[in-house]
């Protein structure tokens, strides 16, 4: 299930907010400043981030830069009663996905919420949709969306995953392997790349076996 | 008919003062004992103390739907309540309000009251006014439907010299009253401007740059 | 469990109802914005006040819209000046169309006023009066 880590110094701000994502029926952590955001970051996958900008020790502006240098890529927004527009604007520059003022309302942080379970849906959507052009043999435009999963998503296992199809099908399994290898690393649960990577495994012992009998009934032949 | 000040002091009281010299029939509402006492020494008119956000205090002046309310006291707040009980409970059609927040011209017409006077912007107007020698917004109107703008032909314009009817207005532009040497003079088609002319324009936002530039040029 | 969906209820006036009455508001799990002109009002509010304080002129729109006003489910106007009330009541009626609207006010006079506007009026005098014409129904009653 949905899952958000909260980043407030204040007990109440992070209460209000975690009761208005239970309303969702949607989970939530929540951690006092910037350093036990990173830890929890670190691990735990979460579906997005709340965060405050003034905190004591690291603050929010701190930990959205941090965030990008690990290549943490949840989608964040800041809950903030600062409204100066230059501040605003660095956040945005940070690639947060919203801006909300204090005082909010529930709906606002719910709205936030859908909106940030939403890009998560279409990085379903697409590999669903990139597997089909997988299947087509569409591989030119499959490669299109795969190069934007990329990007969106660096830390993800699924668009290494994906390279991996798009190689199988090409007949490369050597890249292929390679693909599948480095998506498990970044996520040894992924599925989808275990099975694959097992099958691959399966057709290359399959295709020695084929070669040795090859090899054997030549010598023999020669002979 | 009469007219009714709720509110306020220096205003009111000067307002008072010229009001009776042209012979209106004025009725004063404070809360201020004193300054009722004041009024009640040098202006004859009927003065009542009481506060005029109040249904009875406002019942005693006998207000009828003929007469002119004006709320002029420094508070928004008391200013909405006295407007409100005069438009909908006695049925007044013509009220003034005094605001003082420049964001409550807004608020009020949206809460159904038109007659708004703010002097804060009307003195900021005044001052641009002073800055600015050759083009000024006096005010909008309609709530900003409406531009006045004032200017004064100079030699170089190509508007000077020319009849009213050849100058190519836009749609939407008019040129309501010119003061010439302090007399205002209501132009028609072949009135032709002349150096000096004070021009009074009124005209749609939309509008406003192209009449401008007909009139003056390029500025 | 928490299915019940929290208000967003802005209080103005942090005077002993508006301090109560917020503080109970953020305890049954509402989102509660308090605004008064006077900072040091916001001390009464108790220590389990989980909502938002806004020092500011409800008067001026400026600090309405600071609460966020638009967004509002509820406003209660509970400040004790009647006038100030009104006004609060009125454009939060028809300048944002809050439909749950609730003043405070003293004098009974201007009642038609809000009920005009479709705002709720709480006249303490009037409930004082009728609360005790009950007592005192009930002690005559019992005497008989």
């Amino acid at each position: 299930m949905a899952v958000f880590l909260i980043v407030d110094d204040e007990t109440h701000i992070r209460n209000m907010l975690k009761k208005a994502l239970e309303e969702l029926e949607y989970e939530a952590d929540s951690v006092a400043n910037g350093e036990e955001a990173l830890r929890a970051l670190f691990e735990k996958r979460y579906d997005g981030l709340f965060t405050d900008l003034k905190m004591p020790g690291m603050n929010g502006l701190d930990l959205l830069k941090a965030m990008n240098e690990e290549t943490i890529t949840i989608p964040k927004v800041v809950v903030s009663v600062c409204t100066e527009a230059d501040k605003i604007i660095q956040c945005f520059q940070l690639g947060i996905m919203n801006y909300i003022t204090k005082p909010f309302t529930p709906e606002e942080i719910k709205a936030a919420a859908k909106q940030m379970l939403k890009l998560k849906i279409d990085i379903k959507e697409t590999t669903q949709y990139v597997k089909g052009l997988i299947q087509q043999n569409a591989l030119s435009s499959a490669e299109k969306y795969m190069s934007k999963l990329f990007s969106a998503y660096p830390s993800s296992p699924i668009p290494h995953y994906l390279y991996g199809l798009k190689n199988l099908k090409e007949g490369d399994l050597a890249k292929s392997l390679k693909h599948l290898k480095a998506s498990l690393s970044l996520d040894e649960s992924y599925d989808p790349a275990k099975r694959q990577l097992e099958e691959i495994k399966v057709m290359l012992e399959s295709k020695t076996e084929e070669k040795e009998k090859k090899g054997k009934t030549d010598h023999g032949e020669e002979k | 008919m009469k007219i009714i000040l709720a509110g306020g002091r220096r205003i009111t009281y000067n307002l008072a003062k010229l009001l009776i010299s042209k012979g209106s029939n004025l009725v004063i509402i404070n809360r201020d004992k004193r300054y009722c006492e004041e009024l009640a020494r040098q202006i004859k008119a009927l003065i009542i103390n009481g506060d005029a956000s109040r249904i009875e205090i406002l019942q005693r002046a006998e207000i009828f739907e003929n007469d002119i309310v004006l709320a002029l006291t420094p508070l928004d707040e008391d200013n909405l309540i006295i407007s409100q009980l005069c438009k909908k409970v006695l049925g007044v059609m013509n009220v003034y309000t005094l605001v003082n927040d420049p964001e409550n011209v807004e608020v009020f017409h949206k809460l159904g009251i038109e007659n708004v006077i703010n002097i804060t912007e009307m003195l900021s107007g005044l001052i641009e006014q002073r800055v600015s020698s050759k083009l000024t917004n006096i005010m909008s109107f309609e709530e900003g439907k409406g531009l006045v703008l004032q200017l004064s032909v100079e030699e170089d314009f190509p508007a000077n010299g020319i009849m009213l009817k050849d100058l190519g207005l836009p749609k939407g532009a008019i040129i309501g009253a010119i003061t010439r040497e302090e007399e205002l003079i209501v132009p028609h088609g072949e009135t032709v401007l002349k150096t000096g002319d004070r021009l009074a324009i009124m005209c749609k936002p939309s509008v406003q740059t192209q009449t401008v530039k007909t009139i003056a040029g390029k500025d | 469990m928490a299915k019940r969906n929290s208000l967003y209820i802005i209080i103005v006036g942090c005077g002993r109802l508006g301090s109560t009455i917020a503080s109970n508001l953020s305890n049954k799990g509402h989102s509660v914005v308090v605004v008064d002109k006077v900072e040091s009002s916001f001390d009464h509010l108790t220590q389990e006040f989980t909502g938002f304080s806004i020092v500011g002129n409800a008067t001026e729109i400026v600090a309405l819209k600071k609460a966020k006003i638009d967004k509002a489910d509820m406003v209660l106007a509970l400040t004790n000046n009647d006038n100030i009330n009104y006004m609060v009541s009125q454009v939060a009626k028809e300048v944002y169309n809050i439909e749950t609207v609730i003043a405070r006010i003293y004098n009974p006079d201007n009642v038609m006023l809000f009920k005009q506007i479709n705002v709720r009026v709480i006249i303490p005098m009037l409930l004082a009066e009728n609360y005790f014409n009950r007592i005192f129904q009930e002690i005559m009653g019992e005497e008989k």
